[in-house]
């Protein structure tokens, strides 16, 4: 039971399920290309920053716009009672 | 920023065909997603105009054209699966592999539910086409600008040498032919919505009025990504 409401929430949000699942996607490649000598990353901090902040931006404005659409139909709600 | 060499147009892919499957799975969950969530017309609208769009778009980055001045931008020679070549063997009629293909409707419709989730917050900017544009290549750019420096790095593409790799390895006009293909996409994508709420069109109507006009989101995206790349060339940040 707890296993098909965990798979519903993942169906509901999967866009930024996704988001995050290339996130790690990026990092984990960085990881394993880590010490290769013809894949490997010579400028790991800023590369390791982009990959995080794009990915985060993108997900913090999502979920700030669905907190701020929760918020007003919460008020809507409370108005029409 | 500039920290790559340039390597050979079939260099070997690190990681990939973990690549290569693992998008063509992914973007087969998220059609699935579609479908099942907004239904047939969406659907058709995303994944077979969006990827028509992006298939006609992508293969400009090969194409190879000297007395018109096409050198190519891009290549991705090593995949497993094209159009309509599987492991070698068949005829090869786009250059550019089929997880390539499918990619492009994804970010259309990643970048269409960030956009309709900021409208439902803030309902006004549905109705102002440019910022909603803006929004929607935002979010492909997003998930671009990292995404092209490990699919560089990897070879999963590989640069034409004449490039100037700008973003970490990566081509200033990478990101310029993103912005304008997605700009253009989600400019017509918020116009043709708003004509639909405004003159009460059938979501069919709708669909077809978006297959019209591809050709014309074609054309513009194509003459605003010319210009601006002449523009940045002016600063030297195109060519080496």
């Amino acid at each position: 039971m707890k296993i098909k409401l965990l798979l519903k929430i993942i169906w509901n949000n999967l866009i930024p399920i996704l988001i995050i699942y290339f996130l790690l996607d990026v990092l984990i490649s960085i990881l394993f290309a880590w010490n290769n000598t013809i894949y490997g990353f010579s400028q790991f901090g800023p590369i390791i920053f982009i990959s995080l902040i794009f990915p985060l931006i993108w997900i913090f404005i999502y979920v700030l716009c669905r907190k701020i659409e929760n918020n007003k139909n919460k008020i809507k709600r409370e108005e029409d009672l | 920023m500039i920290s790559i060499i340039y390597v050979a147009r079939d260099a070997p892919m690190y990681l990939g065909t973990f690549y290569e499957f693992s998008s063509i799975f992914i973007s087969i969950l998220v059609l699935i997603h579609c479908y099942k969530m907004r239904g047939k017309y969406d659907t058709i609208k995303i994944y077979l105009i969006g990827m028509i769009y992006g298939l006609i778009l992508e293969n400009g980055g090969p194409l190879i054209l000297p007395q018109f001045g096409f050198e190519g931008f891009f290549w991705e020679n090593n995949y497993k699966l094209y159009l309509f070549e599987f492991f070698g063997y068949g005829i090869r009629i786009s250059k550019v592999p089929i997880a390539t293909h499918l990619g492009w409707p994804m970010v259309f419709y990643i970048a269409i539910i960030f956009w309709e989730q900021i409208c439902r917050a803030f309902p006004k900017i549905k109705h102002h086409t440019i910022i909603s544009g803006l929004i929607i290549s935002s979010s492909g750019l997003m998930f671009d600008l990292p995404f092209d420096i490990i699919a560089t790095r990897f070879n999963w593409w590989v640069w034409n040498e004449n490039l100037l790799p700008l973003w970490f390895g990566v081509p200033l006009v990478n990101y310029l032919a993103w912005f304008w293909a997605v700009f253009m996409f989600g400019y017509f994508w918020t116009v043709l919505h708003n004509k639909k709420e405004k003159n009460n069109w059938s979501e069919s109507k709708l669909t077809k009025n978006l297959a019209i006009v591809v050709p014309l989101i074609w054309i513009l995206d194509t003459i605003g990504f010319v210009l601006s790349k002449e523009l940045f060339n002016l600063f030297g940040l195109i060519y080496i």
